[in-house]
């Protein structure tokens, strides 16, 4: 897609370094590029943090223009993304804190249309899978944030320990243990509502 | 590997978090212990459920345009860069053919 008033180079549009370049030297367009390609990603990580709502689309767009008004400062050569995701989860733990809320806003159909298929002709197991799914996406929601934070990086933007770490400004080993945490949390909130008793712990 | 050693390292076996070497150490084990592969199977299981459960949408139509006006109203000491903005029409209508 090469609809806009950037010089052509090859490669140009896939660079943030060049986008980042060019804001710095002054190009408001470049960075309005910049906000297009990470615009998903940074809600979805802000939405499941704090909840869906009002309140989440306003927090992206504060990240983006508080970002904004530190690039002038940006290392020249430094990964965008997670500088910019860094600048989101403070403005989440910020957000949480002033609010004293976790994820208040969490609604069943946040998470419906991502449900597992069932087994056709099984209305009773795709009941069971339904309940099972927005359960875990309850209990997700009621993590505490620090782990929340970490688990959407992980399970819902496929992060590495080493880039979630980067992010949230934490040692790997943190990222590890809260992960950990967070799954068994999530674990034990399943295997409460299992009544087979089949499920043990990871 | 023992069991105990196994375990304290599913999780980063299952992130892809271990290098060759490692990995290749829990699979010879895994073979061979049906307790561990078991909790590797159950932690597999919550992983992918936890996958689905998390859903990606899009952000909401004029998110660009909102942001475009949030840095156009915010006082210039707060960016360092907003005499940029005679430029705002530019990144509005770049930001609607990008949408």
């Amino acid at each position: 897609m090469i609809a806009f008033d950037l010089p052509f180079v090859p490669g140009y549009i896939d660079s943030d370094t060049a986008l980042i370049r060019d804001c710095q030297a002054g190009s408001i367009e470049a960075y309005g590029l910049l906000v297009t390609r990470y615009r998903d990603g940074v809600y979805n990580f802000i939405r499941h943090t704090i909840g869906t709502g009002p309140d989440a689309q306003d927090l992206a767009q504060e990240a983006f223009v508080r970002a904004y008004g530190a690039i002038g400062r940006f290392r020249t050569g430094a990964p965008f993304e997670p500088w910019l995701y860094t600048i989101a989860a403070n403005l989440c733990r910020s957000y949480l804190r002033q609010s004293k809320s976790r994820a208040r806003h969490f609604h069943e159909s946040d998470g419906v249309e991502q449900m597992p298929a069932s087994p056709a002709g099984d209305p009773a197991r795709m009941l069971e899978r339904r309940d099972e799914h927005l359960r875990l996406l309850s209990a997700i929601h009621e993590l505490p944030a620090d782990q929340r934070m970490v688990v959407i990086l992980r399970h819902l933007q496929n992060r590495s320990y080493r880039q979630i770490a980067e992010i949230l400004e934490l040692p790997v080993s943190t990222v590890e243990h809260r992960l950990r945490a967070a799954r068994q949390s999530l674990w034990k909130t399943l295997s409460e509502e299992c009544p087979s008793g089949t499920r043990g712990g990871v | 590997m023992q069991c105990d050693q196994v375990q304290s390292l599913l999780h980063r076996y299952v992130d892809g978090e271990l290098n060759d070497s490692r990995a290749g150490a829990m699979e010879m084990h895994l073979a061979h212990c049906s307790a561990c592969s078991l909790e590797l199977e159950r932690l597999r299981g919550l992983i992918d459920q936890t996958d689905h459960a998390l859903s990606n949408s899009e952000a909401p139509p004029g998110f660009e345009a909102a942001v475009a006006t949030a840095l156009h109203e915010r006082p210039k000491n707060q960016s360092g860069l907003l005499h940029n903005l005679r430029n705002l029409p530019k990144f509005l209508s770049n930001a609607i053919r990008c949408f």
